[in-house]
């Protein structure tokens, strides 16, 4: 159980204007989980590109059983047994699973075409020894996101891999998905693979790792094993600081139902949903993946559409038929998927600001966009959310995940929504960011604004929510008031 | 998830459309047009798209890896007007042969281009197709230059076992193409660099050199046409081609093939080729104004691509 | 390292205005080289002839600055120019005549925009406005095709439709319409909204820009245009025929692209449009003057669109390069 795996020596990778990993030394025992946690940009996932080739470091060394080896590529990473799952699967949807298994590589026959009945033959035993049922010939398309994370485990394996490395793999999972993600995890252990775990998620950490490795700021803080730490400790060699658990307590008086919907349908999604929001409220809303708390959000945002049922706002009916009319009756959405429908990336931090409701900045009947007043606006909004950027023109891409969240609350802000959706706001950001986003919800529902608060990480949904609704697969199965919260009520409603 | 599943359900569904229409067309025009239904009418359809046919196989190889060219038909061309002119001169090979040339150089410029700077294959091939089309120009004054060897003509036009030899030589093309995406590692590779160009690069694949290889493909393919034309019609003339990159775009699109990269098949491509000239040989048939037939094979790719659209669409809300 | 940093801004500088210093080393070695060149009377009747294709080269920037692809402006440039002289030629409905061909570019773009709009799938599949626009090119050819017989319509008497492509007018023409665009796509909610969905759709749906509606509206610019460009065309020719609008779409969009102007959406302009529009003509126009054949002039043309574009991926690069060592 000693022997070392793997040893990275002094690794130093910069990219033009960051210090991405500075001296990095670490180690890896043999047959162990070791997880790597650190606040996003620490530089977690560029020393495993680093490990699997994608990158090259400026200077270091990598041992691996004690010799010295350079992996300049993938495959070379491969060939000497290091597997990387990426965070995104790495598969090609339109490809079956058994092509999947062998992409790079496909096996072949003596005269050299491809050998489809080996590649089936493989891709077959394989997954019977991971006791799991896939089709080869299904093409990844038609699998889900469990099935596809277990078809990037079985590659791994398939290849023969010492070393696995998992970046994030359970972002996309079910609670149940995760938990036979951790028994096969074990089954790997035990048979002497070596497992690289990288998560946000303390307890999956405190699960399933047996040692942990925390890295800040493209430095590595610390190794130890599990068995000792607390959480709190770990958060705080992650950011630095000790970091306020607790969420932030808020001053806000609830006042009358502004958004009322009575028995909403979306087909095949949503089945006849009742909820109510209060003036200065947070309702959150708590379910597994696939729960259809997103498509009823875009329902009400006019993304999708409603089959059956109404909805009233400040008790008056209203048809809402597309985001347009959304937005004209002062409704706004944060999307989950924040690098896709949040914000234009190549679009300036400005332009994403005021997007939403450009005709404000108008003269005259929107015939002439002030220019002056749209940079003001920017301005005072970076001034006011602590937006960091150079410069209100700088395109948003180049900006961390919490500064582009801030934006897209920038955006909302300006449109005057009154009724904020928040769809997974803090999902991606770090520890410190989270926290802002936090108090921003607060100061806004202080100010008299509704926000619907969608999370799947529990103890942000009962820190900040004032009831909570319960959704599985697309029915409300109950509403907790806030002193009825806890994590086991709320998973059982969930998973019912 | 099983949203996910559902939307390609329906999509498979769609897509089963074209074969039924070309059962429904074929009964149709066979109750109903007398010449129709007959062996010598049969071979007539194939033998009007066995030319355009080996360049809609090359197309589809393009789009299959998200890529699609519009150089093809000046390339048609110029090659046309090289071996005209220099089978007149030389031997039949080496006309071929530099005919063939041209047509891999020309791929092998686009490819170079859409590889190694990543300009989008739209702009390199636009300017390809212009540059090339001026030189097809320049090299005869635009005028067309006769054959005058039997053994040409015979090529184009003669038949083994009542088959024109143009349209065995599509059929070799078309199973060899087949065999390639199907069973070699280039083949397969295409798809995963069509499917997703970054997750195929990781993977170890070389994805720039598929690229350029689909053009280089591409080219010689139109070569190799223009050199089928130049038989058939016992001339070569810039003025071939100057629908090609429609007409091989258009095929592939109504067999089901899609212009965002990761899917098709050979199957698709010959099935979308018949379909089409299936129709267009009963408008022939029936008299119908060149116009007409014109306007409806524009509409026809729109048609197709709406129907594909709306019920994709449709299955999202 | 002061001494290298000013070599980098040469280098920067070079390929940034890459196109201009054509341009202007064109003008000299043409106007060394023959009398004729840098005289007004040249200079307006470059403009003059540019100006059909840069009316058009406008609208379809539009499209593409939203991420789009319009392919079927040279046929619409024919069936409007077809439209307008049949009435010209035989009614002598010269209003009637012009606004009926603008009305059929506008409906042909619009009929684009419903059918780009509506298909669209939310996730964005873009290579569909390029089949859908070159089905469309064809279709309508065709059309012009069947409304003409094939017949060749020329104009000799003077009319108010001439008027639209005598002297300076084309010229004016051009020059409102770049404009009115530069200001629609400038100044307004709209044309920052079509930047916005050229650079994220998905994003500008979910920030409340009536994406459908807007797409719709650009496709009936870029067919409007078309239809300006078909009536100046047919003016200034004085006929009208069955392919009068034959291979322009690419002229245009060449016109674009060596303006700078991305394929990708979300960035370019109109007024690097018009540059680009007058580079072309200008080396169109020197080629003439110095006697280059038709055929060499296309191969120079089809030479110059790849370069253009290899300069702007040089030009990207070199920032990336330069900006990793400051």
């Amino acid at each position: 159980m000693s022997e070392i795996a793997l040893e990275m020596r002094n690794i130093t990778k910069t990219f033009p204007g960051v210090k991405a990993l500075n001296q990095v030394c670490f180690q890896v025992k043999k047959g162990e989980v070791h997880a790597i946690v650190g606040e996003n940009g620490a530089g977690k996932s560029t020393l495993m590109k680093v490990l699997n080739g994608v990158y090259q470091a400026d200077s270091g060394q990598i041992f691996l059983e004690g010799k010295e080896v350079k992996i300049e590529n993938i495959n070379k990473a491969q060939e000497l047994g290091i597997s990387l799952i990426f965070q995104e699967t790495n598969l090609i949807p339109q490809l079956s699973v058994a092509e999947n298994f062998f992409l790079g590589k496909l096996p072949k026959t003596k005269v050299g075409l491809v050998n489809w009945k080996y590649m089936e033959e493989q891709v077959t035993s394989i997954f019977s020894q991971l006791n799991y049922k896939i089709k080869p010939k299904e093409v990844v398309v038609n699998l889900s996101a469990a099935d596809k994370q277990m078809v990037e485990i079985a590659r791994a394996i398939s290849r023969n891999a010492k070393i696995i490395i998992m970046d994030e793999p359970t972002s996309s999972l079910t609670d149940v998905e995760v938990e036979n993600l951790f028994s096969i995890i074990n089954d790997l252990k035990k048979k002497g693979t070596t497992i690289i775990f990288i998560s946000h998620k303390m307890e999956e950490i405190f699960t399933i790792a047996d040692t942990v490795s925390i890295q800040r700021d493209g430095e590595m803080i610390h190794t130890a094993p599990i068995t000792g730490l607390t959480s709190d400790q770990i958060v705080e060699w992650m950011v630095g600081r000790s970091v306020d658990t607790e969420f932030p307590a808020r001053e806000s008086k609830i006042g009358e139902v502004v958004l009322e919907a009575k028995k909403v349908c979306r087909k095949n999604l949503i089945y006849d949903v009742d909820f109510s929001l209060h003036k200065g409220e947070v309702l959150g809303f708590a379910g597994l993946v696939g729960a259809g708390r997103t498509e009823l959000a875009e329902t009400i945002f006019g993304e999708g559409k409603l089959s059956g049922g109404e909805i009233y706002l400040h008790g008056k009916k209203v048809s809402i038929k597309n985001t347009t009319q959304a937005i004209r009756h002062s409704i706004g959405m944060l999307t989950e998927e924040r690098k896709e429908t949040g914000l234009a990336l190549d679009a300036s931090v400005k332009s994403n600001i005021v997007i939403a409701k450009l005709s404000k900045l108008c003269f005259g009947k929107n015939l002439f966009i002030n220019r002056k007043a749209e940079k003001e606006v920017a301005d005072q909004y970076v001034k006011e959310l602590k937006i960091k950027t150079p410069s209100i023109n700088q395109t948003a891409y180049n900006l961390s995940g919490g500064n582009q969240q801030k934006i897209v609350i920038a955006k909302w802000l300006f449109s005057d929504a009154d009724i904020l959706i928040f769809d997974e706001p803090t999902r991606g950001i770090d520890v410190g960011a989270k926290h802002e986003i936090y108090n921003i919800m607060n100061d806004l529902v202080s100010k008299g604004k509704s926000i619907i608060f969608i999370s799947s990480e529990l103890p942000e949904l009962m820190g900040m929510s004032d009831r909570i609704i319960v959704m599985h697969e697309g029915h409300k199965k109950g509403e907790l008031l806030r002193e009825e919260f806890s994590s086991e009520g709320i998973m059982k409603l969930a998973v019912s | 998830m099983t949203q996910k599943k559902r939307i390609f359900e329906v999509n498979m569904l769609a897509r089963q459309m074209v074969p039924i229409v070309l059962v429904v067309m074929v009964v149709l025009f066979s109750a109903f047009i007398p010449n129709f239904c007959t062996v010598n009418n049969i071979v007539n359809i194939f033998s009007s798209f066995s030319v355009y046919g080996v360049v809609t196989i090359a197309m589809a190889f393009a789009l299959i890896c998200g890529e699609f060219d519009l150089s093809v038909g000046s390339t048609m061309a110029l090659s046309s007007l090289i071996f005209a002119t220099l089978v007149n001169e030389k031997s039949f090979i080496i006309a071929a042969v530099a005919a063939l040339l041209t047509g891999a150089v020309v791929g092998a410029l686009n490819g170079f281009l859409v590889s190694k700077f990543n300009i989008p294959s739209f702009v390199v091939t636009m300017g390809m197709q212009i540059t090339v089309k001026g030189v097809a120009c320049l090299y005869t004054d635009a005028k067309p230059v006769a054959i005058y060897s039997d053994f040409c003509y015979q090529i184009g036009n003669g038949t083994l076992l009542g088959i024109p030899y143009l349209v065995w030589l599509f059929f070799l093309i078309l199973f060899l193409a087949g065999g390639v995406l199907k069973y070699t590692s280039f083949g397969r590779g295409l798809y995963a660099v069509g499917g997703n160009y970054l997750m195929a690069k990781n993977a170890g694949i070389n994805a720039p050199i598929y690229k350029f290889m689909i053009f280089f493909i591409l080219g010689i393919a139109s070569s190799l046409g223009g050199i089928m034309m130049a038989c058939r019609i016992s001339a070569g003339n810039a003025l071939y081609g100057t629908d090609l990159t429609m007409a091989a775009i258009s095929a592939n699109v109504v067999g089901g093939t899609s212009t965002v990269g990761g899917t098709g098949n050979i199957w698709k491509t010959l099935l979308g080729l018949i379909v089409l000239y299936v129709l267009y040989n009963a408008l022939m048939l029936l008299g119908i104004q060149a116009y007409v037939q014109q306007l409806i094979k524009g509409l026809i790719v729109i048609i197709v691509i709406v129907v594909d659209g709306l019920s994709r669409v449709a299955n999202e809300n | 390292m002061t001494e290298k940093g000013k070599k980098l801004d040469i280098v920067q500088v070079l390929l940034n205005y890459g196109l201009i210093i054509a341009l202007c080393i064109i003008i000299v070695i043409v106007s060394i080289s023959t009398e004729n060149f840098l005289t007004v009377r040249n200079i307006i009747n470059i403009l003059r002839q540019v100006a059909p294709t840069g009316i058009m080269a406008l609208g379809v920037v539009a499209v593409i600055v939203a991420g789009h692809m319009d392919l079927s402006i040279s046929s619409t440039v024919t069936m409007s120019g077809v439209v307008c002289v049949s009435y010209v030629k035989y009614l002598q409905a010269d209003v009637k005549g012009i606004c009926l061909a603008l009305l059929t570019g506008a409906g042909i773009g619009l009929l684009n925009g419903a059918i780009i709009a509506n298909i669209t799938s939310k996730k964005g599949r873009k290579g569909e406005s390029f089949i859908i626009t070159y089905g469309m090119q064809a279709a309508i050819a065709a059309a012009a095709l069947l409304y003409t017989n094939g017949i060749y319509m020329n104009l000799q008497e003077k009319s108010l439709h001439s008027f639209f492509g005598k002297g300076y007018v084309p010229i004016i023409i051009f020059v409102l319409t770049t404009v009115i665009l530069e200001y629609v796509m400038k100044c307004t909610p709209f044309g920052q909204s079509i930047y916005y969905i050229g650079s994220n759709e998905a994003a500008a749906r979910m920030s409340g820009i009536n994406v459908k509606r807007n797409t719709m509206i650009i496709f009936t610019i870029s067919g409007f245009f078309a239809a300006v460009a078909g009536v100046v065309l047919t003016s200034r020719v004085g006929a009208a025929s069955s392919t009068s609008g034959n291979g322009l779409e690419l002229d245009a969009i060449a016109a674009v692209v060596v303006g700078g102007t991305a394929l990708s959406g979300g960035k370019g302009g109109v007024m690097k449009t018009v540059l680009g529009v007058i580079v072309m003509g200008v080396l169109s126009n020197a080629l003439r003057l110095l006697n280059i054949d038709t055929y060499p002039q296309m191969m120079i043309r089809g030479v110059i669109i790849i370069l253009a574009v290899l300069l702007d991926v040089f030009a990207t690069q070199f920032k990336a390069k330069g900006g990793a060592k400051a």
